[in-house]
């Protein structure tokens, strides 16, 4: 069971990828042997929740662009993932569209000259909503881990935002850390 | 949208669904802490529920310490309802004659802040532990189990394993607490923590959890399962650490390369 699972490392989420190579999630999938992929159910602009303003430094209900994804490991729904960015950076690019963004949208992003160098993730554990539960086909008692990753740019301003929700019996987190350093 | 063929049925009696909104409300932070919750008048209408059902579903957020309130009397948020742990604070080791500095870090918020060892014993670890330490099938390793309070309330549950040829014969075998904490212990015998691995899930809890953390209903727990390499990739140290879902977040920061 344990040898089955889905081990998640973030970093390469951060870094944009050269011209040919494919996202930082195709990538992981292929390392791993197993087939999966990505449906975008939604993209577009949407009133900003508290929470996703206060990481943006925007005010409550101010317009973001969302890109809201299933991501499916083999047939199995793994993640739900909401990616919030300021309209500024996103409004009328690709990023606002629900067409697939090839080598990714960190990709995308770099190329319109925003580059993530800091990340900051906070990661609760809860029961999911009915209707997380309905779309992620998680067990009755199974709880989620939540992440929410905040990426800022090199002068500490905040780029995107993203909200994943993960059933807990398929996903879990891996850090690392060097010591003193 | 996939969606399964019928509407999954939310099989949770009215009371719990009622206490899954309202909690949901509070940790996202929609409701602030100090902020009065809806009266129990605006709760029955929004929900479509007795007063009873009311009742009980703030019984049980009253129970998970998400709110007070006392009858007659507005419900509100308690405040520092969900610490954030920030684990890169706590890698290096703690300079001599410092608490540790989990502790050290609640200490400084108000808290106070005590661990409580339970035992130290020479086990044979779970798998996961066992393979991260590279033990031979049935292996042991020494374990220092201890619980972590906070203004006298359980908020961790802390295993640490530790191989037998670092832990004999060193204070980590002994069944009192070791000044200073182990990381600097492990440095002063020669292994330096160099590399810290960290596996975080979301679980049910298993019952020496559920009653140790004193949890008051079916709340799921953060499980970190944490290797310490020193040099040479050899591990030092695996914990096992279980806090309560609902009063604890982790943060990890990190830059890019």
């Amino acid at each position: 069971m344990s040898r089955d699972r889905w081990v998640s490392a973030s970093m390469p989420y951060l870094a944009p990828r050269v011209k040919g190579q494919s996202d930082a999630w195709s990538a992981e999938l292929e390392e791993s042997g197993r087939r999966g992929g990505q449906v975008v159910i939604h993209a577009g602009e949407v009133p900003a929740s508290s929470a996703v303003a206060e990481l943006l430094g925007l005010s409550e209900a101010e317009a973001v662009v969302v890109r809201r994804r299933v991501m499916y490991l083999g047939d199995e729904p793994s993640e739900l993932t909401d990616t919030y960015y300021p309209v500024q950076i996103a409004r009328e690019t690709r990023l606002a569209g629900t067409a697939k963004i090839r080598g990714g949208a960190v990709t995308l992003l770099a190329e319109l000259g925003w580059v993530g160098v800091r990340v900051r993730e906070d990661v609760v554990a809860r029961m999911p909503s009915a209707e997380e539960r309905d779309v992620l086909n998680t067990a009755s008692d199974e709880p989620v881990l939540q992440l929410t990753r905040l990426t800022l740019d090199r002068d500490d301003h905040p780029i995107q935002v993203d909200h994943m929700v993960m059933p807990a019996h398929r996903q879990q987190l891996r850090y690392e850390m060097r010591i003193g350093e | 949208m996939p969606r399964a063929e019928e509407e999954a049925v939310d099989r949770r009696s009215l009371h719990e669904r009622i206490a899954a909104d309202l909690r949901d409300d509070i940790m996202s932070g929609q409701l602030e802490p100090g902020a009065k919750l809806p009266s129990t008048v605006q709760l029955k209408a929004r929900f479509d529920a007795s007063n009873a059902t009311v009742q009980k579903a703030l019984q049980l957020l009253k129970e998970e310490r998400l709110v007070v309130g006392r009858a007659g009397a507005a419900v509100t948020v308690r405040e520092h309802r969900q610490r954030t742990i920030r684990p890169a604070s706590y890698m290096a080791p703690a300079a001599p004659g410092e608490p540790y500095r989990w502790l050290a870090a609640a200490e400084k918020q108000g808290a106070r802040a005590r661990s409580r060892l339970l035992d130290v014993a020479q086990v044979v670890p779970p798998a996961d532990v066992a393979a991260a330490l590279n033990l031979q099938a049935g292996g042991k390793a020494a374990l220092r189990h201890q619980l972590l309070l906070i203004d006298n309330e359980p908020v961790e549950l802390v295993k640490s394993y530790y191989p037998l040829e670092i832990a004999r014969g060193t204070a980590i075998t002994e069944r009192r607490r070791i000044a200073g904490g182990t990381p600097a212990l492990l440095a002063e015998l020669g292994h330096p923590p160099r590399l810290s691995v960290d596996k975080v899930s979301a679980r049910v809890p298993t019952q020496e959890q559920y009653r140790a953390l004193r949890l008051p209903s079916d709340l799921p727990v953060l499980r970190t399962l944490r290797v310490v390499y020193s040099d040479d990739e050899r591990p030092i140290e695996a914990t096992v650490m279980v806090k309560a879902g609902h009063l604890y977040e982790l943060q990890y920061e990190f830059a890019a390369e």
